[in-house]
C-alpha cells in the first residue's frame, strides 16, 4: 500500500501539468511605484502560494467556465453538483468555500446571503487570466477586501488592444455540445477616442453571451454497494438558461492614470434537479437569478513615491426559489431573496525608499437583504476594513507584512441583530533567494483571518443563530520554487511545492434543533489540516513547429475533525476532502494543430463526517482530450476551431453524493476574431 | 433463566394491574388491537433514518444470542437500500413494514428474512407512519392522505383524507386517530387530531389539540396519548390524553414529552430540549396517570440526543437510542426495567424505530 502510494505520488510529481503558467509573470498594467509594484510577482518569486493560467493556456483545457479551469490547480477541491447548471464552489486547503474570495476585474464578487460564489456563473469567453492565491497576494496595492480572505481567486478579463488604425475588433465565439448545449458569445471592442501619440484614449467593449443546456444526461443509480442493483436513468429538471451582458469603458488619461467603468447584467433560470433519491426521481424545484452590478476603478501613479486607487461598486442580486409541489397549506413555496451591496475602497501606496513600500487601504462595505419569507428579519451589515501593508525587498529577501482591522456592525429590522465585531488580523510572508544566479526561492507565510457568519447563518428562518462568532483560520506555509531553462531556452522546468498547516476554530456547522427539519448553526467545530501542494511544469520546444508541455499537480490534504475527543468523528477526515488528488496535463503544439490531454483524479472521500464504509465515495479519474487550431486568414481574420471530448472513459462518478457527474460528452467551438 | 423470571414478574404485575383496571374502568377493551402474542424474541430490528438526500436509511439487526449487529439487513437481503428517510417500522403478523418518507415507499418484508415481499410506491404523498387493525395497514402521509393497505394481498384498497401533514397514526376503540402536524406549514402548524371510523373508513371528527401534534399512540384502556411539539416559541411541547369514548382531550400533563412507548400499564417517555440538549426519561403509570419514576435511568448512563424509545414486550427491557448530532451513526442502549444499562450497540444515522423479533 505504502509502495503504491509512493508510486502514485512520484508519478504525479514527474508525469506532470497542463498549461500552468508558472513561467509567466503578472503583467504590468501601468507605470509603477515602489518595489512591490516594480517586482513581477510570479508563482516562483511570490511570498505566498500562487498559481495562474492565461487565456492561451486556458484555451487548451477542457473548460466551459472558471471552475473547470480551477480543477487542474493544486490545493483545492471543486464541489461540483454536476451538469452545466449545477453549483460549483471551491474549498481551498480544507477551508469551506466562504473562505475564498473571488475578484472579477479587481473587485470582489459577493453574496452576503450564503457567502459562497458559484464559479459556474463565470464563463471563459472573455477571460484573460485566472489566478489563485493561498494567503495574501504580494501586490500590496490592492483593496483591503481582496486580502481579507484565506485565499483569493482572481479573474481578469481581456482589455482591448487595437492594431494601428483599426477602430473596431469583433470576436464571435460559439460552443455547442452534448445534452443540448448552446453557448454563443459576442465581444465588440471599440476605439472611441485616441489622441495621436497614444494618450489619452477611450476604449470600450461590450460582451453579450447566452448559454443553454437541457441537461438530460444519463447516469447510473446504484442502490447499494458493489454487485447490488443498479438502474440507468436520465437526469431530469437539470436544464439551464443564462444570459449576460457586460459593458466596459477604459479611459487612460496618460501613462500613469486611468479610469475603468464596468456595467454587468446577468439572468438565469434553471431546474434544481436535487439529489438522486432512490425510487423517487421526481424533481420540480426551480431557481431564477437576476444580478446587476456597476463598478468603477480609478488609479493614479502620481510619481515614483506615491500612487492612489479608488474602487466603487453597486451590486444587486435577486433570487427566486420555486417549489411547485411543496406539501404546505399553499401547496407550493415561492421565495424571493434580494440583496444589495454598496462598496467603496480607497488605497494609497507610498514608497519612501527603493527597498520599501507601504500601503494603506480602507474598504467600506454595506449590504442588506430583503425577502418575502415569513418572519424575515431584514438584516443589514456594515463592514469597515482597514489594512496596512509593508513590502520590503533587498537582494536575497522579500518580506510582506500586513495588519488588517475589521469592524462589523449588524442591524435587523425585526428582532435582535447579529453581534458587532472588531478584530485585528495579521499576516506575514517571506521569500528568500539563496543564490542570486539561480531562480530558486524558499517562501514561508502565516496568515490569520476569519470569515463572517453569513446572513443565512445568522438569520435564516428557524435556522439562524444571532450569537455566532466568525469562523477563525490560521495558515502556516513553507514552500520552495525553482525554475530553470536548458538547451538555449528550448527546455524549461518549473517546480513549486508547499507544505502547510491550517487550523479552523469556531467552525460554523449546522446541527439539528427543534426537530430534524430544523437545524441550527453553531460555532462548534475545530479542524486541523496539514498537507502538501506541488506542481511541476515541463516545456520543450523540440523544433520550431513542435513543442510539448507536460504538467502535473498533486495535493495531499489531511483535514481532520478535532472538535471533541469523545465523538465518533474525532480525527476523521472532513467530508468531501480527498487525502490525495491531482491532475496531469499534456499539450502538444504544432503549426497545424494543438492537442491537449487533461486528467483530474481524486482518491476516496467521505460524504459525511464519520469515516465509515457507508459514507465513502469511491476514487475517480476524469480524462479529457482537446484538439484545436487557429487559422490565420490573410492576417485579418483569425478563425479558431476546437473540439473537446470530455470524460473519455465514461466513468460515472459523483463529487457530491447523489449528484451524478456527466459521463462521456463532447463540445465543439468555433471562434471568429476580426 | 433471568428472562423467565422477569417475564413471570411482568406477567404477574400485568395481572394485578389488569385487576385494577377492570375495577376502575367499566368497559375495558377486550382483545388489544395489534399485540398478537409475541413469538420468541430473537433480536431487534432498528430503523435508522439517515440524512435527507443521502439515501442512507438502514435496517440493522441485533442478534440476542450472538450479541452481534448486522448493519443493514435490508440491503443484504435485497441488494438495494431502503432509500431516503425511513420514518416508521412496525411488525404485523409475519411481516415487517417500513415507511420510507422521501423515497415515498412502503416496504413490506418477511419478518424473519427482511426480504422485501412488496414495495408500494406512493408518488407525491410522502408517507410518514403506519398502524394496523383487522388485517389492514393504515399509512398516514404528509400530503394529508391516509392509505389503507390489505395486509394479505399487499394492495392499496382505499385512501381517505386527514388534515395537514399527518405525522402520527394509531387505532383505539374501533377508530383511527391521525395527528395533523402541519409541520411543513410554518408558522401555521396543525391543531387537530382527525378521527376516522374504521369500519366505514370515514371521517368522524376533528379533536382540537395543542399546536403541532406528532407522536400518537393508544393504550389498552382506550386512551390515546398525543405529543404536540408546540410552535417552538411561546407554546411549549405538550403531552395530552384523549379519551376514545368521548374523543376529547381529557388531560394535559404538566411535564413535556418528546417521545414515548407504552407497554402493559407503563408508559416510558422522554423529553428532549433541542436548544440546550437536556433531557429526562420518566415512567408514567397509565392507569393512575401518575409519574412513577422521575428518573428511569439509575446507573448514570447519559445521552447526547435521545431519539427513539421502545419496550421489549417479552421481558420489559427498555431501548433508547442516542442520535448524537444526527450526522454520525447512533447507538442503541438497552436498559433493564431497573433502569440499568444491559448492553448497547451501534446502528445507523438517527436510529428512531425499534421492533422485536
Amino acid at each position: 500500500m505504502r509502495v503504491r502510494l509512493l508510486f502514485f505520488t512520484v508519478c504525479l510529481f514527474f508525469v506532470v501539468n497542463s498549461a500552468r503558467g508558472q513561467i509567466d509573470s503578472v503583467p504590468h498594467r501601468l507605470e509603477t511605484v515602489g518595489v512591490s509594484a516594480d517586482r513581477t510577482h510570479s508563482p516562483v518569486t511570490a511570498t505566498s502560494s500562487l498559481q495562474m493560467l492565461k487565456s492561451r493556456e486556458i484555451s487548451s483545457l477542457p473548460a466551459l467556465n472558471v471552475s473547470d479551469v480551477l480543477k487542474t490547480f493544486a490545493g483545492l477541491v471543486i464541489r461540483d453538483y454536476g451538469g452545466v447548471g449545477g453549483m460549483k464552489t471551491v474549498a481551498m486547503r480544507g477551508f469551506g468555500s466562504q473562505h475564498t474570495a473571488v475578484s472579477y476585474d479587481g473587485i470582489a464578487a459577493s453574496d452576503c446571503q450564503t457567502g459562497q460564489i458559484d464559479l459556474s456563473k463565470f464563463p471563459l469567453g472573455n477571460v484573460e487570466q485566472i489566478s489563485l492565491n493561498s494567503g495574501t497576494p504580494d501586490d500590496i496595492f490592492l483593496p483591503a477586501r481582496l486580502m481579507a480572505s484565506a485565499s483569493l481567486i482572481r479573474i481578469q478579463t481581456i482589455r482591448p488592444t487595437f492594431r494601428e488604425k483599426k477602430p473596431v475588433n469583433l470576436n464571435f465565439h460559439f460552443t455547442g455540445g452534448s445534452f443540448g448545449l448552446w453557448n454563443p458569445m459576442l465581444l465588440i471592442e471599440n476605439k472611441i477616442y485616441q489622441k495621436e501619440g497614444g494618450y489619452p484614449f477611450v476604449y470600450s467593449s461590450i460582451n453579450v453571451s447566452y448559454l443553454q443546456s437541457d441537461g438530460h444526461y444519463p447516469f447510473i443509480i446504484r442502490y447499494g454497494g458493489a454487485g447490488d442493483s443498479t438502474s440507468v436513468e436520465k437526469r431530469t429538471n437539470s436544464d439551464v438558461r443564462t444570459a449576460s451582458v457586460e459593458g466596459n469603458v477604459f479611459t487612460d488619461f496618460n501613462s500613469h492614470s486611468k479610469l475603468n467603468v464596468k456595467l454587468y447584467y446577468y439572468w438565469s433560470e434553471r431546474g434544481l434537479p436535487g439529489a438522486i433519491i432512490f425510487y423517487n426521481t421526481r424533481s420540480k424545484e426551480r431557481l431564477a437569478d437576476e444580478a446587476a452590478f456597476g463598478q468603477v476603478h480609478y488609479e493614479n501613479h502620481f510619481n515614483h513615491k506615491f500612487a492612489y486607487q479608488v474602487n466603487a461598486k453597486f451590486n444587486f442580486a435577486k433570487q427566486r426559489y420555486l417549489n411547485p409541489e411543496y406539501l404546505n397549506a399553499a401547496g407550493f413555496i415561492d421565495n424571493v431573496y434580494v440583496q444589495r451591496e454598496y462598496y467603496l475602497s480607497n488605497t494609497f501606496l507610498y514608497a519612501p525608499h527603493r527597498v520599501i513600500s507601504l500601503s494603506l487601504s480602507n474598504d467600506l462595505i454595506y449590504g442588506n437583504m430583503t425577502s418575502n419569507l415569513y418572519g424575515f428579519v431584514y438584516p443589514s451589515r456594515l463592514q469597515v476594513l482597514t489594512m496596512l501593508n509593508a513590502y520590503v525587498s533587498v537582494r536575497h529577501v522579500d518580506i510582506r507584512a500586513g495588519l488588517l482591522h475589521t469592524g462589523v456592525a449588524n442591524w435587523s429590522k425585526v428582532g435582535e441583530a447579529g453581534k458587532n465585531l472588531s478584530r485585528f488580523s495579521p499576516s506575514l510572508g517571506i521569500s528568500v533567494k539563496p543564490l542570486l544566479s539561480e531562480e530558486f526561492h524558499i517562501r514561508a507565510f502565516y496568515k490569520n483571518i476569519f470569515r463572517l457568519p453569513t446572513f443565512n447563518d445568522l438569520y435564516y428562518t428557524e435556522v439562524g443563530n444571532r450569537n455566532l462568532r466568525p469562523e477563525d483560520t490560521h495558515q502556516f506555509d513553507l514552500g520552495a520554487a525553482y525554475t530553470k531553462s536548458f538547451l538555449k531556452n528550448t527546455i524549461r522546468i518549473t517546480v513549486n511545492a508547499d507544505g502547510y498547516y491550517n487550523l479552523v476554530k469556531d467552525k460554523i456547522v449546522a446541527i439539528p434543533s427543534k426537530n430534524l427539519f430544523v437545524w441550527t448553526m453553531l460555532n462548534f467545530g475545530k479542524v486541523e489540516i496539514d498537507g502538501v501542494d506541488a506542481h511541476l511544469n515541463f516545456k520543450y520546444q523540440i523544433i520550431k513547429d513542435l513543442s510539448v508541455s507536460v504538467s502535473g499537480s498533486y495535493t495531499l490534504q489531511r483535514a481532520v475533525d478535532k472538535t471533541d475527543p469523545k465523538s465518533k468523528t474525532y480525527l476523521h477526515q472532513i467530508p468531501y476532502t480527498p487525502l490525495h488528488s491531482g491532475s496531469v496535463g499534456v499539450i502538444i503544439s504544432t503549426t497545424w494543430f494543438e492537442i491537449g490531454y487533461t486528467m483530474v483524479a481524486a482518491g476516496k472521500r467521505y460524504a459525511l463526517q464519520q469515516n465509515v464504509a457507508a459514507n465513502e465515495l469511491p476514487p475517480y479519474t476524469d480524462h479529457s482530450l482537446t484538439l484545436g487550431h487557429d487559422f490565420d486568414i490573410k492576417g485579418k481574420v483569425l478563425l479558431g476551431v476546437k473540439g473537446e471530448l470530455l470524460n473519455l472513459a465514461d466513468l460515472h462518478y459523483e463529487i457530491i453524493r447523489n449528484y451524478p457527474m456527466q459521463g462521456r460528452s463532447f463540445r465543439v467551438s468555433v471562434s471568429v476574431k476580426w | 433463566m433471568k428472562r423467565i423470571v422477569s417475564q413471570t414478574i411482568i406477567l404477574l404485575l400485568s395481572l394485578v394491574a389488569a385487576c385494577f383496571v377492570s375495577c376502575e374502568k367499566p368497559e375495558p377493551q377486550e382483545e388489544p388491537q395489534n399485540t398478537p402474542v409475541t413469538p420468541v424474541v430473537h433480536g431487534v430490528y432498528v430503523l435508522s433514518e439517515g440524512i435527507m438526500n443521502y439515501n442512507n436509511s438502514t435496517l440493522s439487526f441485533y442478534n440476542f444470542s450472538t450479541g452481534t449487529v448486522s448493519p443493514d439487513v435490508f440491503l443484504a437481503a435485497n441488494n438495494r437500500g431502503l432509500g431516503d428517510t425511513g420514518n416508521d417500522l412496525k411488525v404485523y403478523g409475519s411481516k415487517l413494514y417500513c415507511v420510507v418518507n422521501i423515497s415515498e415507499t412502503v416496504e413490506i418484508m418477511d419478518l424473519h428474512t427482511a426480504k422485501s415481499l412488496k414495495q408500494i410506491t406512493m408518488p407525491g404523498k410522502q408517507p410518514r407512519r403506519i398502524t394496523f387493525d383487522g388485517g389492514y395497514a393504515y399509512v398516514c402521509c404528509f400530503d394529508g392522505g391516509v392509505v389503507k393497505i390489505d395486509t394479505a394481498t399487499m394492495e392499496v384498497t382505499a385512501t381517505a383524507q386527514a388534515g395537514s401533514n399527518p405525522d402520527g397514526i394509531c387505532v383505539a376503540n374501533g377508530k383511527l386517530y391521525v395527528a395533523n402536524s402541519g409541520g411543513l406549514n410554518y408558522p401555521n402548524y396543525g391543531t387537530t387530531v382527525s378521527v376516522f371510523d374504521l369500519a366505514s373508513f370515514s371521517h368522524v371528527k376533528e379533536i382540537p389539540v395543542v399546536i403541532n401534534p406528532t407522536r400518537i399512540d393508544s393504550d389498552s384502556q382506550g386512551d390515546v396519548y398525543v405529543v404536540s411539539n408546540g410552535n417552538y416559541q411561546d407554546v411549549p411541547m405538550t403531552f395530552q390524553r384523549i379519551d376514545s369514548q368521548t374523543d376529547e382531550v381529557v388531560q394535559t400533563f404538566d411535564f413535556p414529552v418528546t417521545n414515548f412507548a407504552i407497554s402493559g400499564n407503563l408508559c416510558y417517555l422522554y423529553s428532549f430540549n433541542w436548544s440546550n440538549y437536556t433531557y429526562a426519561v420518566k415512567v408514567l403509570d397509565i392507569t393512575t396517570e401518575q409519574i412513577v419514576k422521575e428518573q428511569f435511568i439509575t446507573d448514570g448512563t447519559t445521552f447526547t440526543t435521545p431519539y427513539g424509545i421502545a419496550v421489549d414486550p417479552s421481558n420489559g427491557d427498555v431501548y433508547l437510542t442516542d442520535a448524537f448530532y444526527n450526522t454520525t451513526n447512533g447507538d442503541v442502549l438497552c436498559f433493564g426495567s431497573d433502569g440499568r444499562l444491559r448492553f448497547k450497540f451501534e446502528a445507523g444515522i438517527s436510529p428512531s424505530c425499534i421492533v422485536f423479533k
